[in-house]
């Protein structure tokens, strides 16, 4: 819990900085993040004993990064895409789990730092 | 809206199906009932060894509440459309989320999410499907309730009651997860709801903590079977013990598996060592540690014992690695660790401490395990060999050193046969194990897809005449699993299901029920 807690306040901070708050004082990329925390880092986290990150790291040879938060590539569809249908031994994320609202701020999330 | 053209519940029309799509649509809002391919495609995605297409639903449905299933059941048994029930739908390498026969709709509780209590003098808690553990995790810890429950490996993402009803087992002291359940309630195919146990009374307020009620004590007919929709489960927890000792101790040789479990079954049988003891493989602990197969192994086939010698000894893997731990006071823990100890030396295993793992991921994630701490760290196992494919084989076994290791080798025999790695462990029960082994293959590749079959076809069917059963399976073997337990047996399951859902509408099909 305090990981997540942790995790809100660091994106809060850099909303905040980046003069992206909503109204409600949270951005899309701070919902985002703590969609990530609920549903996505116990695969993907940075650093080792993380399957889906270990995965990506093999796959990509140093080429990309495995952690997707260290990512500059990401767009908002092609995150949808793979949480909704999973791909190869990653497994799918229902509306039931992740909302169609939710989905679109863990894009939001992922896609923050898109340098293309 | 048109109704979905990949997939229809056998025997329905389009025109009745769309009919109950439609009042299906009435009863819970249109956003939550999806028939077209694209946002089906999360119902949709298997990892066992046979056609996309065969496992297809036609429709997913989301109620939220016990009422709109209540209406849903009418609207089934009006136009006899089938519904599968999923509560987390993370039962991988068992089928997934997909139905257990083409063209059923899914009936998705995953919304049905509440924690409607936890008792933190008797440890018990009421939940609903949707419940996962990590929300359960989060819950007592954010209430300070110094209380565990036991997790399957999958546990960040699974819940619960999905894995009491197929009878999942876990890691802790209350391991065996439908020993340790409470109490259900039960949607029946007319709308009726039972609850179980003492829940049939009005106002008892022993629900959860008595599981046997007054005359034929119900709960089991509804794990494994398709005679009711589980809509709430109690579960007792356990208190948090004041010290927690996990170990894992290490075995050099494959044969080694004898003394291992003749050793250890008396411990457990005497509970000095109370939990689900784990014994795993070389090649269970290899991809969560991280170890690459292909640092190991080039071209097709199933590994060597050679490359899995290399492995143990490149990265001070067991050729067994036990998994266990102490739960009591300092003093009692104290005792038997000194047991420990002297059964570890006169066996010729090595232990190792919480303390000398720091750093291991494959032993961190284990002892996490051990005290219902949710997480994935198991999903390494996944990247193995790649690809998607994962089948789990699951007989059970006396807990006695011979009858493992004629198990052990069996399995390893018809697995490399067909050009598969022996990925196993052993869950010790109290007096049986749960002999669970990963087929592992590339979903991807057809050969390999169509050779993973075969190859759990044969290892059914040879463990069958040995007199060895499944205690779980895939939707994709539901038929066969379930014809190894004979006639007499599978009669009796038929005439249940004709009692109480005449129209055969839920889950037609699983373990092998059906009109």
């Amino acid at each position: 819990m305090m990981k997540k807690l942790f995790g809100v306040c660091t994106a809060l901070v850099t909303a905040l900085a980046s003069g992206q708050a909503w109204a409600g004082g949270q951005t899309e990329a701070e919902r985002g993040l703590a969609v990530f925390q609920e549903w996505c880092v116990s695969c993907h986290g940075i650093g080792p004993g993380h399957p889906g990150t270990q995965a990506l790291d093999h796959r990509y040879q140093g080429a990309l990064a495995g952690a997707l938060e260290q990512r500059t590539d990401l767009s908002p569809e092609i995150v949808k895409a793979f949480v909704r249908n999973g791909i190869s031994v990653m497994p799918f994320f229902r509306k039931t789990e992740i909302s169609d609202a939710e989905l679109d701020a863990l894009g939001a999330y992922l896609a923050r730092n898109d340098q293309r | 809206m048109s109704s979905n053209k990949r997939a229809l519940p056998k025997g329905v029309t389009v025109g009745d199906f769309d009919k109950a799509m439609r009042e299906i649509r009435a009863i819970v809002g249109a956003e939550y009932v999806l028939v077209d391919e694209e946002p089906l495609a999360p119902y949709s995605k298997i990892m066992i060894p046979v056609p996309d297409a065969q496992h297809a639903p036609s429709a997913a449905v989301m109620p939220d509440g016990v009422e709109q299933i209540r209406k849903i059941m009418k609207v089934a048994n009006k136009y006899r459309v089938p519904v599968y029930p999923i509560s987390t739908g993370k039962n991988i390498g068992y089928g997934s989320a997909a139905p257990v026969e083409r063209g059923q709709i899914v009936m998705d509780l995953k919304r049905m999410n509440r924690i409607i209590e936890v008792d933190a003098e008797l440890c018990t808690a009421l939940v609903e499907p949707g419940v996962t553990y990590q929300q359960l995790y989060d819950y007592l810890q954010e209430h300070n309730l110094p209380l565990w429950f036991s997790c399957p490996a999958p546990s960040a993402i699974a819940g619960p009651v999905g894995n009491m009803v197929d009878r999942g087992v876990g890691y802790t002291p209350y391991g065996e997860h439908f020993m340790f359940s409470c109490g259900m309630e039960v949607v029946l195919a007319n709308g009726d709801v039972l609850r179980t146990g003492m829940g049939a009374m009005e106002n008892s307020n022993t629900w959860q903590v008595f599981k046997w009620g007054y005359g034929p004590t119900l709960d089991g007919i509804f794990t494994q079977s398709n005679y009711g929709i589980v809509t709430k489960m109690g579960m007792w927890l356990m208190p948090a013990p004041p010290d927690f000792r996990p170990f894992c101790i290490q075995y050099p040789n494959e044969t080694d598996i004898t003394k291992i479990v003749d050793a250890l079954r008396p411990l457990r049988i005497a509970m000095v060592i109370p939990n689900a003891v784990v014994i795993a493989h070389t090649l269970w602990e290899a991809p969560c540690t991280p170890v690459k197969r292909t640092d190991y192994v080039t071209g097709p086939g199933a590994i060597s014992d050679d490359a899995v010698l290399k492995i143990q000894a490149d990265h001070n893997i067991g050729a067994w690695n036990v998994y266990a731990g102490l739960y009591g006071t300092k003093e009692t823990n104290d005792a038997n660790w000194k047991i420990i100890e002297a059964v570890a030396a006169a066996t010729g295993g090595k232990i190792i401490t919480e303390e000398a793992s720091r750093g291991s991921k494959a032993l961190e994630y284990r002892f996490d395990l051990m005290k219902g701490k949710p997480n994935l760290g198991e999903f390494g196992l996944y990247n193995w060999r790649g690809g998607g494919g994962s089948i789990w084989f699951a007989p059970v076994s006396q807990a006695k050193g011979s009858e493992t290791l004629k198990q052990m080798k069996m399995a390893k025999e018809i697995l490399g046969k067909y050009g598969f790695d022996y990925v196993g462990e052993f869950i010790v029960g109290w007096r049986d194990m749960h002999h669970v082994i990963d087929l592992l293959y590339d979903r991807s590749d057809e050969t390999q897809q169509k050779n993973a079959y075969a190859c759990y076809d044969e290892l059914l069917h040879t463990f069958a005449k040995e007199g060895y059963g499944m205690y779980r399976a895939s939707t994709a073997f539901a038929e066969k699993v379930a014809a190894t337990y004979g006639p007499v047996k599978r009669d009796i399951e038929k005439r249940l299901k004709k009692a109480l859902d005449p129209n055969n509408i839920i889950a037609p099909g699983r373990c092998g029920i059906s009109l």
